[in-house]
């Protein structure tokens, strides 16, 4: 029977809910830097330090991971984000850096605020698709997932337009950084074992899960036992492991901080320049936001 | 509002081979295998979908993708239910949508428009609103005309927009149903085999 709900996607609404923000003046090589699990745990973008649009992205996320409406056309949409965001960057007068204005850096271009909220949304569902696909019994029926197209590119990766026509540079882009991340491809296709080291290796951003890089119409789907027996992936009643949670705790991210001194110190003061740009009144809030790294300690921000 | 799709095994549902697994794996892990044969099965039509080009010809945005991407599945030992995010609604029952904010929608009808709201392209300078006041009908939101040429019209305003059902937005329960007992069965084969 198919009915109407109110069932969010718990596991989607868990990732981006815990997440906090991580206002930072760094480069997309730069923050690459950034340990694993502090970058899964935290909303930020590369030379973003206006915390305010990273709190709007953040809530308007944290409801669109949810999947949950209450009238129709009420759900926030990529569109009705980047409208609220660029209101908001009007608002606070925001300039972005000389001869940068209209490139993908300028935030007021419909281009960047697209990446930013397609790339945390992706990474809210993609975190709850790899945790639904580790239960016992999804294991059982589906204990490989083969990385696909799943949505069309008007200028796929490893093609690029020339006088208006799509021309083939490397239309096998994906199948070699599949077998450099240390994949093997089954009769043409790219599966492997839900599991398998190859994800996180596959991954610009060092994750298990979707989406594997910026703007990519790539992505994982099941492959169901039988299937993954007949190529050969796995064996009759090989059993997969079910993963742990992959979310790491407050010590964890703190731990790993610890082993990123440079970027760490780099952090520190894009929190003291982000601060100061807020009255005291509401420090006490931006500090309870940001993302349980630091904490106030006078005038100081230290490691909690 | 989220769409959900409930199912439960019954006797008369399962095979020989499904209840040899579930009385093998328990009621709890049984569902939880056909849960995600359930997602899989809607995932693929999804798919489907968002690979079929937009009635306007403009670039896509997604939809398909990202209710492919958000959609869930929970399981218990009596049922597994898959959860649709809420726009499918609107796509699988149609029905009218009225301004809640606003005095009037704005829906666009060229791809210079499309993925695109009026109120970013009227800050953006531009759009031009004409006036019409006829029925339904508020005005129209043009391009700025240039040089004596009319501007392209991007969206029509109106007071309500009423949708088509599109009773294909989703499988069928039985489409689904049958999908999910065909991978759960294939898989049996190979465990218990």
């Amino acid at each position: 029977m198919i009915s109407a709900a109110q069932k969010p996607f718990a596991e989607a609404l868990r990732f981006a809910s815990e997440r906090k923000l991580l206002p930072n003046d760094m480069s997309s090589a730069e923050l690459s830097e950034l340990p694993v699990q502090v970058r899964q745990g935290a909303v930020f973008s590369a030379g973003v330090m206006e915390t305010e649009v990273l709190q709007v992205v953040k809530n308007r996320i944290d409801t669109m991971a949810s999947g949950l409406s209450q009238a129709p056309g009420q759900l926030p949409n990529r569109a009705s984000v980047r409208t609220e965001l660029k209101e908001l960057l009007d608002s606070l007068d925001y300039q972005p850096a000389a001869g940068r204005e209209g490139t993908i850096s300028d935030l007021r271009t419909d281009g960047r605020l697209n990446l930013i909220i397609d790339t945390q949304l992706r990474m809210a569902h993609g975190f709850g698709q790899w945790r639904q696909a580790q239960t016992e019994g999804a294991l059982l029926l589906f204990p490989c997932a083969e990385f696909r197209r799943i949505s069309p590119r008007r200028v796929p990766r490893g093609y690029r337009i020339k006088a208006g026509a799509l021309v083939a540079e490397n239309p096998r882009y994906w199948e070699d950084r599949w077998v450099r991340a240390g994949g093997t491809i089954y009769s043409g296709r790219m599966i492997a074992p839900v599991n398998d080291p190859v994800w996180e290796n596959l991954s610009r951003f060092g994750l298990p899960y979707d989406p594997v890089d910026f703007n990519t119409g790539y992505g994982r789907r099941s492959v169901g036992r039988a299937e993954a027996v007949r190529l050969g992936v796995i064996q009759k009643r090989e059993r997969v492991a079910p993963a742990p949670d992959g979310l790491a705790t407050p010590a964890e991210q703190v731990a790993a901080m610890d082993t990123a001194p440079a970027i760490k110190r780099r952090l520190k003061d894009n929190f003291r320049a982000s601060m100061s740009a807020f009255s005291l009144g509401l420090r006490g809030a931006l500090l309870d936001v940001v993302h349980g790294l630091f904490k106030a300690a006078g005038d100081e921000l230290v490691p909690e | 509002m989220s769409a959900s799709i409930n199912i439960r095994l019954t006797e008369n549902g399962a095979t020989p081979a499904i209840r040899k697994l579930g009385e093998l794996l328990g009621g709890r892990v049984l569902h939880q295998a056909i849960g995600a044969a359930m997602l899989s099965a809607v995932q693929e039509h999804f798919d489907r979908r968002e690979h079929e080009p937009n009635k306007l010809g403009a670039p896509k945005t997604g939809f398909w993708a990202k209710i492919s991407a958000g959609t869930s599945v929970t399981s218990s030992e009596t049922e597994a239910v898959v959860t649709i995010p809420a726009p499918i609604l609107q796509k699988l029952y149609g029905g009218t949508i009225r301004p809640v904010n606003a005095k009037a929608l704005a829906f666009p009808v060229s791809p210079l428009s499309y993925g695109k709201t009026a109120r970013e392209m009227r800050a953006d300078g531009q759009t031009k609103f004409i006036p019409l006041n006829r029925g339904n009908v508020v005005g129209i939101i043009t391009t700025i005309e240039q040089k004596g040429v009319v501007g392209e019209v991007l969206f029509l305003v109106v007071r309500q927009v009423t949708q088509a059902a599109d009773p294909s937005a989703v499988p069928s329960v039985e489409t689904l149903m049958k999908a999910a007992m065909d991978a759960v069965e294939e898989s049996a084969d190979a465990l218990l085999n």
